[in-house]
């Protein structure tokens, strides 16, 4: 058995490694050998490497890479933060409170179809196209993930957990969340906060494609205009991986924060 | 949280006290609305237009055409943009799914290239979208066409993959073939995750839909909620917004409204 599941993962592996070459090797050839690709519609896989090690002491269209890079995150973190500070809390008092949860949530009804990218326009004329107006969408687009799940959590609180509490002697409400709703619906509102940085990197990247004189999305945007798809190539490349990092580390932390949850995972 | 007494009367006065309650909310949000922009003038209409003027811009636009088209030429648009994105994208990535999930071989190929495409969100393939296929529709079909794939792909292979063994060992002692198996056991028991991730992957394809048509277009409601940016007309902004949530929300019940009629044996 032990072997079999040996040559199995070999297999894997090999064929893994295999795919990787294949595709990079068919980009090359296309690209460089046969030249039915002409560059500017897609670079040869070297030419991103080359830009890359360009860029990091070179600026273009502003900053360097690191430097534009550095706009992007700046952005996106402190809209992230604003809507986890703000959506968490009120989450969790809607699905605490059922008057809060009346006024509230149709409100929230209302607004949430709306897809956050939408609000862009609307945010660019009320708050010009600087730093806020992206904050304020990355807020957005953070801000619904948060408090859905934080009030979805609370209101997943086994009433089995409130009953015992009660019967062990807690008296106030205030105890009552603290001690036992709040730990108990703690891993759906993480994911809710995993759920809100992807979303909010999406939307930063959409808010600097359309208006903005810094960052990723932009450098993107003008490499479009200049015809250099190996700059697009390159900003999607580091998007994802940052996006990737990003997600991981909260992750991390989840695991930290409720090592719990993890055992029932798998 | 904490009730102490159960009797229907009770109930019937905390929900009676809820619908007061939200719709007062409702209605009070459209009044304060009305109020700092109509009433009291507080802000002007180049920056929030009055409840009042969106309503009458919803209307006007049915027959004034905005760009080149009516209202109902853009939300066309837009909606004809998702409907063959979405065909496409479900075409290719419920069949590789399956496929992936069942032959184990091919999973080992196409997992490296998936994990280094999945991370990058779909919106960051606009430029390069425009750079290959123009403004048109062909653009906005593939980035939208990218939202749909990678969710369902992935609800797929989970689906097909996690399907309990047990269910295709009895039907291998019963005689299926694999073409059986596949089409009898691993279809029906994936079809929830499949369905769940189709509408993740809608629910993404909208958003996409609105980001490629913010950059660069000439028609759709994303293009009119730019153009209302662009244009000073915040309210023309604020129709295409109700427009373009209206729409999410009616692709989402119909998902929701398929899935039950599909997957009619669970509850």
């Amino acid at each position: 058995m032990a072997e079999a599941r040996k040559i199995r993962s070999r297999r894997r592996f090999i064929l893994s490694i295999l795919s990787v070459i294949v595709v990079l090797g068919g980009w090359f050839v296309l690209t460089m050998v046969l030249r039915w690709v002409p560059p500017a519609f897609l670079p040869p896989p070297q030419n991103i490497l080359t830009d890359f090690f360009r860029l990091l002491n070179k600026s273009y269209v502003g900053h360097t890479l690191i430097g534009h890079t550095l706009v992007s995150l700046q952005i996106v973190l402190g809209g992230f933060l604003l809507a986890v500070l703000i959506g968490v809390p009120m989450g969790i008092m809607m699905g605490w409170f059922k008057r809060i949860e009346a006024i509230v949530d149709p409100l929230f009804q209302l607004l949430r179809p709306i897809p956050p990218l939408a609000w862009i326009p609307l945010s660019l004329l009320w708050f010009g196209i600087g730093i806020s107006s992206k904050i304020f969408v990355i807020w957005l687009s953070a801000f619904v993930p948060c408090v859905i799940n934080a009030y979805t959590g609370i209101r997943l609180t086994e009433p089995l957990l409130v009953k015992a509490a009660l019967g062990l002697g807690v008296k106030r409400q205030r105890d009552l969340l603290r001690e036992v709703a709040i730990p108990s619906a703690l891993p759906v509102i993480l994911g809710g906060v995993r759920i809100g940085l992807g979303s909010a990197w999406m939307t930063l990247v959409a808010a600097e494609l359309l208006a903005s004189d810094a960052g990723l999305g932009y450098m993107m945007q003008m490499a479009r205009r200049a015809l250099e798809p190996s700059i697009i190539i390159l900003g999607m490349l580091i998007i994802g991986i940052l996006g990737a990092i990003m997600a991981r580390g909260l992750k991390m932390l989840e695991k930290r924060i409720c090592p719990w949850v993890m055992d029932k995972e798998r | 949280m904490a009730m102490k007494t159960f009797g229907p009367q009770f109930l019937e006065r905390i929900y009676r006290e809820k619908v007061v309650l939200s719709l007062s909310s409702v209605l009070g949000f459209i009044f304060c609305w009305y109020l700092i922009t109509d009433i009291l003038g507080l802000i002007p209409a180049l920056f929030l237009p009055s409840p009042e003027k969106v309503f009458f811009t919803i209307y006007e636009k049915i027959y004034i055409p905005v760009g080149q088209s009516t209202l109902f030429g853009h939300v066309g648009v837009s909606l004809l943009r998702i409907l063959v994105g979405t065909m496409i994208a479900l075409g290719i990535a419920i069949p590789l799914g399956i496929l992936m999930g069942w032959y184990e071989d091919l999973d080992s190929v196409m997992q490296p290239i998936i994990e280094v495409l999945r991370p990058i969100p779909p919106i960051a393939w606009i430029p390069l979208a425009i750079l290959w296929f123009g403004i048109g529709l062909g653009s906005k079909v593939f980035i939208i066409g990218i939202g749909v794939f990678f969710p369902t792909l992935i609800n797929t292979y989970m689906g097909v993959k996690f399907v309990d063994p047990i269910l295709i060992k009895a039907a291998q002692t019963l005689g299926a073939r694999d073409k059986d198996v596949l089409r009898e056991v691993i279809l029906p028991a994936s079809v929830p995750l499949i369905a769940a991730g189709i509408r993740i992957g809608v629910g993404l394809g909208m958003m996409c839909l609105v980001a490629a048509e913010l950059v660069a277009a000439s028609s759709g409601l994303g293009y009119l909620i730019m153009l209302g940016g662009d244009d000073l007309k915040p309210e023309l902004s604020i129709t295409g917004m109700i427009l373009i949530g209206i729409i999410g929300l009616l692709a989402d019940t119909l998902i929701l409204a398929v899935e039950k009629k599909v997957v009619y044996w669970k509850k």
